[in-house]
């Protein structure tokens, strides 16, 4: 007759000694890591339509226009600059030359060590035949 | 980039599982912060950037991604996450012998909750990657010694409690 034992109510850590606390440890942690291990979670659509060195030019073009736009807009202020400067020179000689500039005769009244030197200047604003105006100045010479 | 991310994969995955792991102490979980922590890599290569150290940056993310999992866990339900149903998944009978390993095992959980996270950490490495001391030490960025001192104190602090519950004897 075969007499079959009923399976032992014991876990197979029960009876074991202290050291075999690795055991059962190394049993735990192992049936809990995932099986099978899953796949790298790479999208689907693969950098084939983004690829990393396509992208680099892009960034250069790029930055190479902003700096082209920069110079460009540098260049047009100075050439802005040295028009403007030229046509305030052609305002000075409209009423003939005058070494002092027009703030240094305030309402009319000119400056006190104008008159200490005895020079007496007159300055109006005049049109000429053509429309256009200009300012005179005329300095009386002692 | 795809065969050096699969290599990487390859090489960091389960490092990167076992921290969440320690962290969660749940399987799935961990692995759902693995994924996510590699896919933003994935990302960040695909926009450019170079990540000099991916192995340090992997355990950076998956460590935020874990600590991310505990509010909005925390937020979603209100009440403490499914590691405490102390991972009973089925509600078959299972065979006596399935369902004994099953009872020690929550036992085990429970005690390894309990635990610090750090220390859980260690014995993750220690016995589901089978990673030595210096290894650990390593990927950690700790002493070798106080991985050596964490390891033996959690493995005793597990035996008296193991012990206590009369999963295993003393010697």
């Amino acid at each position: 007759m075969r007499i079959v034992e009923p399976p032992s109510l014991d876990s197979p850590w029960r009876g074991r000694h202290g050291d075999d606390v690795d055991w059962l440890l190394s049993d735990f942690f192992r049936a809990e890591l995932p099986k099978p291990w899953p796949a790298a979670p790479v999208p689907d659509e693969q950098p084939r339509s983004l690829p990393l060195s396509p992208r680099k030019p892009a960034r250069r073009w790029s930055a190479s226009r902003s700096r082209f736009a920069l110079a460009a807009s540098v260049a047009l202020l100075l050439i802005g600059g040295w028009f403007l400067s030229g046509k305030f020179a052609d305002v000075s000689e409209l009423g003939g030359s005058f070494t002092r500039p027009i703030a240094d005769t305030d309402q009319g009244h000119p400056r006190k060590n104008i008159k200490e030197d005895g020079i007496r200047t007159r300055e109006r604003i005049i049109l000429d035949k053509n429309g256009q105006t200009g300012f005179q100045v005329e300095l009386d010479l002692p | 980039m795809r065969a050096e991310f699969e290599a990487l994969y390859q090489r960091y995955s389960r490092e990167v599982w076992a921290l969440a792991y320690a962290r969660w102490m749940n399987a799935d979980t961990a692995l759902d912060i693995a994924q996510e922590a590699f896919l933003r890599l994935w990302k960040q290569w695909e926009a450019g950037e170079k990540i000099l150290n991916p192995r340090a940056w992997l355990i950076r993310v998956a460590r935020n991604l874990a600590e991310d999992h505990a509010k909005s866990a925390f937020r979603r339900n209100g009440t403490h996450p499914p590691q405490t149903m102390n991972g009973v998944q089925a509600h078959d009978p299972l065979p006596l012998e399935r369902l004994e390993r099953e009872e020690t095992f929550a036992q085990l959980r429970h005690i390894l909750d309990q635990m610090p996270k750090g220390d859980r950490e260690i014995l993750t490495f220690r016995y589901a990657l089978d990673y030595d001391t210096d290894e650990i030490a390593r990927l950690l960025s700790i002493n070798p010694t106080a991985v050596h001192m964490r390891l033996s104190r959690a493995r005793q602090r597990l035996a008296e409690r193991l012990k206590a519950q009369g999963v295993v004897q003393p010697p």
